[in-house]
């Protein structure tokens, strides 16, 4: 009896692993249905994940920003998945990758002081920066996004909806001396054949990807115009006050095209 | 073997599994000197460290991947390129996400690149260019310039 009570003195510690994981796990399933109730109250979350087809560590941000849109009743979870172009090179691109997306990367590094850039990185409300796969984190970090309070001062309309080309405005009541106003075309799904490879002719899904990215000045009152890449896609236009001195986003709101 | 070791074993491991499964924030290192064989033959030997967490891609993935590692040689009047970069035998895994399997290094890994000396002064001008990723994240294409002077 003395070695069974040796046997499970070890199997304790495995056993309390598994329960805290589990624990874990449910924990992380509690968070994410939390997030996606809608909500019409004074917060938000924008989401940015910077990412690429290419690169082979990110298929699990990809697959949490996709859970995080499924079925997603919170108007006010706003998700951006740009892809950067520095995995690109003569023998390999990514095609929704833009140089102006590494460039909005390396502006974050820049805020934060990172001493590198890398994917997948996930940015919430332009303040907080953490590994994209890192799912409880990433659930976490949007969580307490949802629970700070930012009074709105931002509407948008769509003045002009053709096949190929849209036009949509935004009035501001904020009085921000140091914000800019960015307007993000994002296809909320697509995917792309693999060319080469085992996987060659399978499809990568992709959700929430941003085809362009517009900014100005802040103003009381202007308006974007964007040509849309593909037909026969759903599209949604994510606007955005943020702080040039600091990167944090004070203010978001979307529509559908 | 009584309990206390037991448990404190069982802690440790624990410990030290939880420690390997943090991204260490290493950057990859290179040490580069030309290795003279004799008046005529030299080797430029390059050597990476690599920190625990991460490894570096090895010559001979995939084209159409996204992979790059390449050397490139600045040619000068002073020596000539004998054959290809030679590396160790690499590391292999097959990368789900791609479709294809990649070869790769961790640790430390020394290239040589053989030459021949056709001047008794001269400089050699190389540019590596290689990727770092750990099982979390991959860093954008780094490169890393050197040169080395060859003496009579």
């Amino acid at each position: 009896m003395k070695t069974l009570k040796d046997i499970l003195y070890i199997l304790s510690l495995p056993l309390i692993i598994t329960l805290i994981m589990t624990a874990k796990g449910l924990a992380d399933d509690h968070k994410l249905s939390t997030i996606k109730v809608d909500k019409s109250g004074k917060s938000f979350a924008v989401v940015e994940l910077f990412t690429s087809e290419g690169c082979w560590s990110c298929p699990p941000a990809d697959e949490l920003i996709a859970k995080l849109e499924k079925d997603n009743q919170n108007k006010k979870l706003f998700i951006m998945a740009f892809h950067v172009d520095y995995w690109d090179h003569q023998g390999w691109k990514d095609r929704f990758s833009k140089a102006k997306f590494t460039e909005r990367q390396r502006k974050y590094a820049s805020w934060m002081k990172l001493s590198t850039l890398y994917t997948p990185q996930l940015i919430i409300n332009g303040k907080v920066e953490m590994i994209g796969s890192e799912t409880s984190r990433v659930l976490s970090g949007i969580h307490s996004a949802m629970q700070e309070n930012h009074p709105g001062h931002l509407a948008v309309k769509i003045n002009k909806s053709e096949v190929n080309h849209v036009q949509v405005s935004y009035t501001s009541t904020s009085l921000s001396q140091h914000s800019t106003i960015l307007m993000a075309l994002v296809q909320k799904q697509a995917s792309s054949q693999v060319a080469a490879g085992e996987n060659a002719g399978k499809y990568l899904s992709h959700v929430q990807i941003v085809r362009e990215l517009q900014s100005s000045m802040l103003k009381a009152k202007d308006s974007f115009s964007f040509e849309l890449p593909e037909a026969n896609q759903d599209y949604e236009i994510i606007v955005f006050e943020q702080n040039q001195k600091s990167g944090e986003i004070v203010d978001a709101t979307s529509i559908s095209l | 073997m009584n309990r206390l070791a037991i448990l404190t074993c069982s802690l440790l491991m624990l410990f030290s599994g939880y420690i390997k499964g943090q991204t260490s924030s290493g950057q990859v290192t290179w040490e580069c000197i030309l290795k003279r064989k004799s008046s005529e033959e030299g080797e430029i030997s390059m050597k990476a460290k690599i920190p625990a967490g991460w490894h570096i891609y090895a010559l001979g993935n995939n084209p159409n991947s996204p992979i790059q590692m390449n050397f490139k040689f600045l040619p000068h009047k002073s020596y000539e390129l004998i054959g290809p970069v030679s590396q160790p035998q690499p590391l292999r895994k097959f990368e789900k996400q791609l479709g294809i399997p990649v070869t790769y290094f961790e640790d430390e890994v020394t290239f040589g690149q053989k030459i021949k000396i056709k001047g008794k002064n001269g400089a050699i001008n190389g540019t590596i260019q290689f990727m770092q990723c750990s099982d979390e994240i991959c860093v954008p294409p780094q490169e890393f310039g050197f040169a080395l002077k060859i003496r009579p």
